[in-house]
């Protein structure tokens, strides 16, 4: 028997990078002074 | 035309759907992870290296009820699957 | 010294290491454990090994590895340059820290136990110990574990705030929380690296349920499917997205996770209400 067809599709999940790699310093002793501090 | 996918992406299957993963090695390229619904999980399956759209779109023909634009849509999903790099043309 | 961090123990053998840090203190153990990196410092400078891949993250520290399982982490100082290279053999169990200014580093902890480095190592290896690293707060409620995950802002450490007056309640961590299947079962363990809220607390809790969250006016949830918790999973982890074979075994873990414990959506009011709400969901 034949499947319902639906029309194909890619749906786009974001991702935030700079978060997932570690990219942001959580610790003021590593960070520049008045740098945000993204990683959390 | 004839494409192949690309093997910088992680595929799996879920269910009847397909998450797709870009591996990258530049933080400026890993912006979006893909699910692609059931017919475009079958879609992807059927690249190859080896069939061509026509031939896809027979089988997908045979496998779903018919429908119209189906050639149609399945160009545009090739297409789509193409900008984000998932698929090459094969040489 | 020992660190046990998601049941995995990083092994320093150095005699005058110490960490000073008391959320890592938490985390010192003296017990054996069946996964274990042993580290030691060497005297001479890096070998520069061949790797076949490089990764440069925006921030401190770049990896380089191969298609076997080592790998050499780059850490940098504020200035950019090179001050150590920590490169791990995974299937000898051990690693060797390699210091590139010759400098000691006055008054940070010692390496590995320092940010980034534990926790790039943790992104390289949880997925061959079928776990992964996700942004969360992971909350104990009297024997029920809750991970409440999200992006920056989203209120994790709003939640775990709301939740640490609770009797009965342990806050493993308000933003990395290990999860791991052990014996067929999930558990969420608290880690060292945490928020706002410089509490944290080495013990782990059988997984009940992962909500994605956000805020909102007032509390609902909603199941998501099984692609919808897994691509959420894989977006709200710390995975190593620059190797292949390090993401597809994340992956595994995900789909796994997702299929055996329920993920929701919880969009959520700031008040104690979200905890009565929580509690109140036919799970």
């Amino acid at each position: 028997m034949k499947k319902d067809y639906k029309k194909p599709s890619i749906k786009k999940v974001e991702l935030k990078p700079d978060e997932a790699v570690l990219a942001g310093c959580k610790q003021k002793k590593i960070c520049k002074k008045g740098s945000k501090n993204p990683g959390s | 035309m004839i494409y192949h996918k690309d093997d910088s992406f992680v595929a799996r299957r879920l269910d009847e759907e397909l998450i797709l993963i870009p591996v990258r090695n530049k933080i400026s390229d890993m912006n979006y992870i893909y699910i692609l619904n059931e017919v475009g999980a079958r879609i992807w399956e059927l690249i190859d290296g080896l069939r061509d759209a026509k031939d896809i779109v027979r089988i997908i023909q045979e496998e779903y009820e018919p429908v119209e634009d189906l050639e149609a849509d399945l160009l545009e999903f090739i297409a789509d699957l193409e900008k984000i790099g998932a698929i090459r043309p094969s040489a | 010294m020992r660190i046990n961090i998601g049941g995995i123990s990083l092994l320093l053998s150095e005699k005058n290491a110490k960490v000073t840090d008391p959320c890592y203190q938490k985390f010192l153990s003296s017990r054996h454990s069946n996964h274990c990196l042993r580290f030691r410092l060497s005297s001479t400078n890096y070998p520069e090994r061949h790797y076949s891949h490089r990764f440069d993250s925006p921030g401190l520290w770049s990896i380089m590895f191969n298609n076997n399982r080592d790998f050499c982490i780059e850490l940098r100082g504020q200035k950019g340059m090179p001050v150590a290279c920590i490169e791990v053999l995974l299937d000898r169990g051990k690693g060797t820290i390699y210091q590139c200014t010759g400098k000691d580093s006055l008054g940070l902890p010692p390496l590995p136990f320092r940010y980034p480095v534990d926790e790039v190592i943790f992104m390289n290896i949880l997925s061959l110990y079928n776990g992964l690293l996700l942004h969360s707060c992971g909350i104990d409620d009297n024997g029920r574990g809750y991970i409440f995950s999200g992006f920056s802002g989203s209120g994790k450490s709003t939640l775990a705030k709301q939740w640490s007056g609770e009797s009965g309640v342990r806050l493993l961590n308000d933003d990395r929380v290990i999860v791991r299947e052990i014996k067929g079962s999930f558990y969420a363990f608290g880690t060292p690296w945490h928020g706002e809220i410089a509490l944290c607390d080495p013990g782990k809790v059988r997984l009940v349920a992962i909500f994605f969250i956000k805020h909102g006016r007032d509390n609902s949830v909603k199941p998501l499917s099984l692609s919808e918790a897994v691509s959420g999973i894989i977006a709200r982890s710390f995975s190593p997205l620059w190797d292949k074979d390090g993401m597809a075994r994340t992956l595994e873990v995900a789909e796994r996770l997702a299929r055996k414990i329920p993920c929701y959506e919880l969009s959520f009011y700031p008040d104690r209400g979200v905890i009565d709400y929580i509690r109140g969901i036919e799970i």
